[in-house]
């Protein structure tokens, strides 16, 4: 039986624990990768946009709805149908619930990177 | 397999399960989801270096089994299994090597296989490779809930040393 001094021990640990705080600060700093929101109506792809790339917030129109893109987020921001439900769920930014618009047939939905929430449930 | 070692690990197992259990009532949430104290490895470890590794392997999967059933969440099971063969199997490799006094480095070593090994189906089941981004938190979480866990483990084994078990 091969004997691990504590010494050794204690730094492999130390290493790996600077190893991963490294890694989290730089993943954080780093820019992340693209954020793709997509604007469907009546299942045709109408608008692609990169929700990283946004530095300014725009409206876009659509035939009965109004869509705010801004930075990392997106949102239904008017819409002429009676229960508002989309405009109620606010803003996405990851790709767990898309936003429907059942009676404009209108559907954003986020594509790419996904947030580790989408499974964990808490 | 005498009575004296089957009656041991069925006691320890009932520990193990009853520790699982109460955890889980605990809203214990640390900043990062998914992240848990994981005190029934506690009596996974003291299994090992009291009685022998095929008993630490059997108290591990009657309570990840036994765990998942009066816990409700089945669909934890996957990833406890995948966590706890992974973990299991790091432990066994590292207790040969580290003595009784080490265990909060065995502990350690254990708490990142179980991380990893969850973090593997993770990846599996969402067919993304996007959750190795949390890779380096999780390592982060093992080290200080790994030495915890082990600490506990290691100080409880140098106190039950004389009992007999097996």
């Amino acid at each position: 039986m091969k004997k691990v001094s504590n010494r050794r021990l204690i730094a492999i640990l130390a290493a790996l624990l600077v190893i991963s705080l490294a890694w989290m600060v730089l993943a954080r700093v780093l820019p992340r990768g693209a954020l793709i929101a997509e604007v469907y109506v009546d299942g045709r792809l109408v608008h692609t946009a990169d929700l990283n790339k946004v530095r300014e917030a725009y409206v876009l129109e659509l035939p009965h709805n109004k869509v705010l893109v801004e930075h990392g987020q997106i949102s239904m921001c008017e819409a002429d149908c009676p229960d508002h439900l989309c405009v109620k769920q606010g803003k996405i930014s990851g790709s767990a619930y898309p936003i429907v618009c059942l009676p404009n047939k209108v559907i954003i939905r986020i594509v790419g990177k996904s947030g580790v929430d989408a499974v964990s449930g808490r | 397999m005498n009575i004296r070692r089957l009656t041991s690990d069925a006691l320890l197992s009932v520990i193990a399960l009853t520790i699982f259990i109460v955890e889980a009532q605990i809203p214990l949430t640390f900043a990062v989801p998914g992240v848990k104290l994981g005190l029934s490895n506690i009596v996974t470890l003291i299994t090992m270096y009291l009685l022998s590794k095929k008993d630490a392997g059997a108290v591990l999967f009657i309570r990840i089994i036994l765990g998942s059933v009066f816990s409700g969440n089945t669909m934890a099971l996957l990833y406890s299994i995948a966590g706890g063969a992974l973990s299991y199997a790091v432990m066994c490799l590292a207790s040969s090597t580290l003595s009784e006094k080490q265990i909060w480095a065995v502990s350690i070593f254990s708490a990142m296989a179980h991380n990893m090994g969850q973090l593997l189906v993770a990846a599996l089941v969402m067919r993304s490779s996007a959750v190795f981004a949390y890779t380096p938190v999780l390592i982060v979480a093992a080290i200080f809930v790994g030495a915890f866990t082990g600490l506990c483990a290691q100080y409880t084994v140098l106190r039950l040393k004389n009992l007999r078990l097996k």
